[in-house]
C-alpha cells in the first residue's frame, strides 16, 4: 500500500480510512511543512498550516477533485492559500517586506531530502538561475510572499498595470527553460 | 477588459475582500481571458513549492494533527461542500467503520496504475492511470440486533465504467457450502453483484464490475446463500444500507 497512488489513498481517506490517510500524511508532511515554512518563515505558523490542511482533508471540508490535476498540486495550493491567509490574518503580511534580492535562491537542501523533491528542486533551481534578478524578485514577492499587486508595484517600482505582465513573463521564462532542458516538468 | 480583469493577481494571492472575491469569481465565469490566465498562473507555479528547502518537522506535529482528528465529531460527508468551512458536524452519528487494509489493497489493485519503478515512494508522477473516483458509498448496517458485523460499499467510477467494492468485517461464521452474496436493488428486483467467503477473522472483500444492466440502484445488501448469483435472494439478510 506504500506504493498506492495519491488519488487512491485520497479516495480511501475521504471514506475515513485512517490508514490511507496516515500514509498520505506521512508522504506529504515534510513537503507541506517545508513549503509553509518557506512562505511564513515561522515554524509555529507552518505547524498550524500543516494541521489545518490535513484536518480539512480528513473532515472533508477541503475536497480534491481528481479531474483537475495531480493531488500534490492541489495539496500545495491549499497549503499556500492557508499560509498566506494566516500571514495576512496576523498582519505580518502587508508590511514592507524584507526581501533579499535573491531570496528565491537558497542554500541547497540536506541530503536527506527525498529524491523526487531533490530532483524537482535541482531542475527548477537551474531554471531560476536563468532568470534575471528582477524576475527572481518578482516571483518571490508574488508567489512566496503572496503580496498584493499594489505592494509588488511599490516594491519593484513598477506601474501597477505592468505587474501582471511582468509576473507572467518571469513564470513563462522559468517554465520555458525547464521544458527546453528536457525536464520532465513537475506535473 | 474591465476593472475585474485587473484583479487576477490579487485574487490569486487572496488579497481581495470577500465581496471582491465573489465579484471576481462571477467575472471569471464570464471572462475567458481571465479564466485562462488564472489557469496559466496555476500551471506555471506548480513546481515552485519544490524550491522550498527541507525544514525539520517539529517532533510531535503528527501526534498533534492526529489528536485533533481523533477529537473531531464524525461529519456528514455524503455531499462534500466545495468551500471550506461549510461542514456541518452531525452529533452522535455512528462512527463509520474504517475500511480494513484488504479493501485498500484491493482498491490499489483495481487502479491500473503503472507505477514508475522507483526506489523512492514519493517519486510518483501520476502516469497512465485510470482515474478511479469514488462515485458513491454506503455503510451497511447489520439487520439483526446485536450482530457486530458491518461493511462499507464503495462505487468507483473511471468515467466509463463502474465497480462495486464491498468490504465487510465481524461477519458471522458460514456453514459448509454457504457464501455471502452481495445484491444491489432499487425499486425493482435485486441483482446479484458479487459473492465472497469470509476469512478466518470474519472479514471479507469483493469487487464486482457494474455493467450497463445494473442501471441505477440505491440499496446494497448482503445475504447468506448456498449458491452464488441466484436470480433472487433466498437466505437471510445480514447487512444492508442505502447509497
Amino acid at each position: 500500500m506504500n506504493h498506492t497512488d495519491d488519488g487512491t489513498l485520497y479516495g480511501l481517506a475521504s471514506s475515513k480510512d485512517r490508514r490511507a490517510f496516515e500514509l498520505l500524511y506521512d508522504r506529504y508532511e515534510k513537503l507541506v511543512f517545508s513549503f509553509a515554512y518557506r512562505i511564513a518563515s515561522d515554524r509555529e505558523i507552518a505547524e498550524e498550516v500543516v494541521q489545518d490542511v490535513f484536518v480539512k482533508i480528513w473532515n472533508g471540508s477541503a475536497v480534491y477533485e481528481p479531474g483537475k490535476g495531480a493531488f500534490s498540486s492541489w495539496l500545495l495550493t491549499v497549503t499556500r492559500n492557508k499560509a498566506i491567509d494566516e500571514l495576512r490574518r496576523l498582519q505580518r503580511h502587508d508590511h514592507e517586506p524584507m526581501v533579499e534580492k535573491d531570496a528565491l535562491l537558497e542554500q541547497p537542501g540536506s541530503v536527506e531530502q527525498t529524491a523526487a523533491w531533490h530532483e524537482q528542486q535541482a531542475e527548477i533551481r537551474s531554471a531560476v538561475l536563468e532568470l534575471n534578478p528582477e524576475q527572481r524578485e518578482i516571483i518571490e514577492l508574488f508567489y512566496f510572499r503572496g503580496l498584493s499587486q499594489q505592494k509588488i508595484a511599490d516594491h519593484c517600482e513598477l506601474p501597477l498595470g505592468t505587474v501582471k505582465g511582468r509576473i507572467r513573463l518571469a513564470l513563462q521564462k522559468l517554465r520555458g527553460t525547464i521544458t527546453k532542458e528536457g525536464g520532465t516538468s513537475y506535473e | 477588459m474591465n476593472e475585474n480583469c485587473m484583479r487576477l493577481i490579487d485574487y490569486f494571492n487572496r488579497a481581495l475582500t470577500p465581496e471582491e472575491t465573489a465579484a471576481f469569481e462571477q467575472h471569471l465565469a464570464e471572462c475567458p481571458a481571465c479564466s485562462s490566465e488564472l489557469e496559466e498562473l496555476r500551471t506555471l507555479t506548480e513546481g515552485l513549492p519544490y524550491l522550498s528547502e527541507e525544514a525539520d518537522v517539529p517532533a510531535g506535529l503528527k501526534a498533534n494533527v492526529f489528536a485533533v482528528i481523533d477529537a473531531q465529531p464524525d461529519v456528514h460527508d455524503e455531499e462534500p461542500p466545495h468551500q471550506a468551512g461549510n461542514v456541518t458536524p452531525l452529533p452522535e452519528k455512528r462512527r463509520r467503520p474504517a475500511i480494513p487494509l484488504l479493501a485498500a489493497a484491493l482498491l490499489a489493485s483495481l487502479v491500473t496504475n503503472i507505477f514508475l519503478a522507483t526506489a523512492d515512494r514519493s517519486a510518483e508522477p501520476a502516469v497512465e492511470q485510470r482515474n478511479w473516483e469514488l462515485a458513491d458509498k454506503a455503510e451497511l448496517a447489520p439487520q439483526q440486533e446485536g450482530d457486530p458485523s458491518n461493511a462499507i460499499a464503495l462505487i468507483l467510477s473511471d468515467g466509463s465504467s463502474r465497480d462495486l467494492v464491498v468490504d465487510a468485517e465481524n461477519l458471522p461464521e458460514l456453514s459448509d457450502g454457504e457464501l455471502f452474496q452481495v445484491w444491489v436493488l432499487d425499486a425493482g428486483a435485486p441483482k446479484p453483484a458479487g459473492a465472497f467467503r469470509s476469512s478466518g477473522e470474519g472479514t471479507g472483500t469483493v469487487s464486482h464490475p457494474l455493467g450497463s444492466k445494473f442501471g441505477a440502484f440505491d440499496t446494497i445488501a448482503i445475504t447468506i446463500e448456498k449458491e452464488e448469483g441466484l436470480p433472487a435472494p433466498e437466505g437471510p439478510i445480514i447487512l444492508a444500507g442505502s447509497l
